[in-house]
């Protein structure tokens, strides 16, 4: 029987005395970040800044001196319908697409986590959607939705006619939101696994002799101790469906209509279609804050109820 | 049990190193085949030095003509730089800003994107090449797109038509022939439907196919008002808001594509078919034919390698005489004004608009060239549009002359929400009226 109250030994001190170096750990000197800190500036906090900046000017992508303009880039964006309409996408998106991806990721974590023959197949079965391009997994499902295709065809014979997922805007959001779920619930799932896999065997054996049944022990004991991993999968989801783009542009192209448009397609068609960089980068703006704001907030919600 | 473990500290080998080698060239190369009789620019002796050319990928005929030139000019040292479409605009257009862009620059034509010819010469990228010798023969239409202020700034070689691409076999099984006015397109339509099979296929899941059919309609319509009207536009002379005989063709033409929705054209549920798709539906014989721009002939060509297909411009009137061809603006080349070596460059692009160079060009990518040559060889998928072409009955597709590339994305939004139902033919006017003011 494991005894695991027993404390473990202190190193002996004459070791600690002739080996001071090595007792206190290994000291990294602090000048050894300073590549990474160059790289990280050049690369990535100086063209963060800059581009923060050029939100605030008239840039064209193209001229040399762009002038600033305050707002107005802002004001702009939110008086068209579009911006408006893509706000409400993406925010639909993020939340079913959070909420979803990680329910069925919870649900095969669990279904993985036991000792059928099978498991690891299992894993890899449905985690190989993860290592796909989203392109590639957008222009299949793309496929498989096409009017009269296998899912419309299928749909038929539960009595759903002339289903066209993608091409109707009331449904193609929906549509799109399957491809992103499909595709990820398996991120979400490893991560789960990981952390039941890291509850002791012993607890839920307790739990068990005390005669708690599977669901008892998934709602008392597996499920308390999953709050790591269970923030860790909110804020990827959200941070992932603020920013969901390959999806949408492989099946629907913010179409029909505007009816998939997300807040990362419309920054691809100001910037790069348009030719309005500074909108563009004002909407990059507006996701950056979206994606802070709700990740800090979640993250605080969840930290206040662990210290709860 | 409990084990008493040492307490052992490995020390990790740290991984600092961050070489990130962003290579976006393709490949370099030193062209060196030989020369043919028939090339029309002579080697000169006086080309020496590096020549950089920058271009999309999966470009065989520009391999081919750098080769050429190459070999004709032994003291040139040409380096092709190709990357493909999404990284393109972002990385020439980055060179150029830091005045290091390549010699010759694949750029497009209007003004739809950064790397077009009116933006890039506006901004004083591009040398201004009004004085080459292809320049002035430039056809007026295709010259409109790569000026800017009466200075000309890319040669711009092939146009694209649109139009109704069909199986040859599958019209004589049918008994039927490409209709030439527009009764007869919606009763060919109806015709066709009741044997279970439909017209043209229809991918307006694909931008440009929502509203392709409408635009090349509108043309079409407008072209029997004034034959004048796009120059007019595109020189300034009348603006897109103001422009009656394009809003009343434009309202028409919409008007006629709802009666084709309603005549059964399309298979249903339109916007759920790809571009993809609808070659699929033409390829397994659900579909006479689909809408397409010719460009995207390969990739139907590579579906069904033995299908005859023809090609057939849409009738909009009721009058076969007014048939017109629409066709799209290709890409275009230019010099670029940080170039070091602009002799080489400019000779390079004086062999590329030259006759010859061009009616292969054209012959290459499925398209004809501007200036209208009745000696170019037609391809056989493009024998019904070929009379129309050397008749000189050919309009540029409306878009590369729109005032703003937003034009572009409300018209497809339109479109499609028009061919769902969920917008009026009204709805679709006021919104690319409201467009053409842009932001």
């Amino acid at each position: 029987m494991t005894t695991l109250t027993q404390a473990p030994p202190t190193p002996p001190a004459q070791r600690t005395a002739t080996r001071p170096v090595r007792a206190k750990g290994f000291g990294t000197p602090p000048w050894f970040a300073v590549p990474a800190f160059a790289f990280f500036t050049a690369i990535v906090a100086i063209p963060t800044v800059l581009g923060v900046y050029y939100a605030f000017t008239n840039w064209d992508g193209i001229s040399a001196a762009p002038v600033f303009v305050g707002l107005d880039n802002f004001i702009q964006l939110f008086k068209t319908p579009e911006t408006i309409q893509a706000l409400g996408n993406t925010l639909l998106m993020a939340l079913v697409i959070t909420v979803a991806q990680n329910a069925i990721g919870l649900a095969l974590a669990a279904g993985v986590n036991s000792r059928i023959k099978s498991r690891n197949v299992l894993r890899t079965f449905l985690f190989a959607p993860v290592v796909m391009t989203p392109i590639i997994v957008g222009y299949l499902w793309q496929f498989l939705f096409i009017p009269n295709g296998p899912i419309a065809r299928l749909a038929e014979v539960v009595g759903i006619h002339n289903l066209n997922v993608l091409g109707d805007p009331a449904t193609a959001i929906w549509g799109v939101m399957v491809v992103v779920i499909w595709q990820h619930a398996g991120y979400s799932m490893v991560i789960f696994l990981a952390g039941m896999q890291g509850i002791p065997e012993e607890i839920n054996e307790a739990a068990a002799l005390d005669g708690a049944g599977v669901w008892k022990r998934f709602v008392h004991v597996t499920w308390p101790l999953l709050r790591t991993p269970l923030v860790i999968n909110i804020t990827l989801s959200l941070i992932m469906s603020f920013k969901l783009f390959d999806q949408v542009m492989a099946t629907t192209q913010g179409g029909p209509g505007y009816s998939t448009q997300t807040l990362s397609t419309l920054l691809y068609f100001e910037a790069f279609q348009f030719n309005h960089f500074s909108s563009g980068i004002a909407l990059g703006v507006i996701v950056f804050v979206l994606t802070a704001v709700i990740s800090f907030a979640q993250m605080r919600l969840f930290r206040d109820r662990n210290a709860a | 049990m409990f084990h008493k473990k040492g307490a052992i500290r490995t020390l990790a080998g740290i991984a600092v190193s961050a070489v990130i080698a962003l290579t976006f060239a393709g490949c370099a190369s030193s062209p060196s085949s030989k020369s043919t009789s028939s090339d029309p620019v002579k080697s000169s002796s006086s080309l020496s030095g590096d020549l950089t050319v920058s271009y999309l990928s999966g470009n065989p005929f520009t391999d081919d003509t750098l080769k050429k030139f190459g070999a004709m000019n032994p003291g040139l040292k040409i380096r092709d730089v190709q990357s493909t479409s999404n990284t393109y605009q972002a990385q020439i257009r980055a060179q150029l800003d830091s005045g290091q862009g390549p010699d010759v620059i694949f750029i497009w034509t209007g003004s739809g994107n950064a790397m077009a010819a009116q933006i890039l010469g506006g901004a004083g990228k591009l040398v201004n090449l009004s004085n080459q010798p292809w320049a002035k023969s430039m056809d007026p239409a295709a010259k409109t797109l790569v000026s800017l202020n009466g200075k000309v700034y890319g040669l711009t070689t092939v146009q694209n038509p649109y139009g109704f691409f069909y199986n040859k076999d599958k019209m004589k099984e049918l008994g039927i022939t490409p209709p030439t006015t527009f009764s007869g397109l919606i009763n060919t339509c109806k015709a066709v439907r009741k044997k279970g099979l439909v017209l043209i296929a229809l991918g307006a899941q694909t931008g440009y196919l929502a509203y392709g059919i409408p635009a090349q309609l509108a043309n079409s319509i407008a072209y029997t008002k004034d034959p004048n009207y796009l120059t007019k536009l595109g020189k300034g002379e009348e603006t897109w808001t103001d422009s009656k005989v394009w809003n009343q063709s434009l309202s028409k033409a919409l008007d006629e594509y709802q009666t084709m929705i309603k005549a059964g054209c399309f298979q249903d549920n339109v916007t759920g078919y790809s571009e993809d798709a609808v070659k699929q539906m033409v390829a397994s014989g659900k579909a006479v034919g689909t809408y397409l721009i010719s460009a995207g002939l390969p990739a139907l060509r590579a579906l069904a390698p033995d299908m005859k297909i023809d090609f057939a411009t849409l009738p909009a009137t009721e009058k076969a005489s007014d048939l017109v061809l629409t066709a799209n603006p290709g890409s275009a080349w230019g010099v670029s004004a940080s170039s070091k070596n602009k002799a080489a460059a400019e000779a390079l692009v004086n062999y590329m608009g030259t006759p010859q160079r061009q009616a292969l060009d054209a012959q290459a990518n499925f398209g004809f060239p501007y200036t209208v040559n009745k000696d170019v060889k037609v391809p056989a998928e493009l024998t019904g549009a070929g009379k129309l072409y050397k008749e000189g009955k050919v309009l540029l597709f409306p878009t590369a002359l729109w005032p703003n590339p937003e034009v572009k994305q409300t018209i497809i939004a339109e479109c499609q929400n028009l061919l769902n139902g969920n917008e009026t033919v009204d709805g679709v006017l006021k919104a690319v009226q409201k467009s053409f003011g842009g932001k």
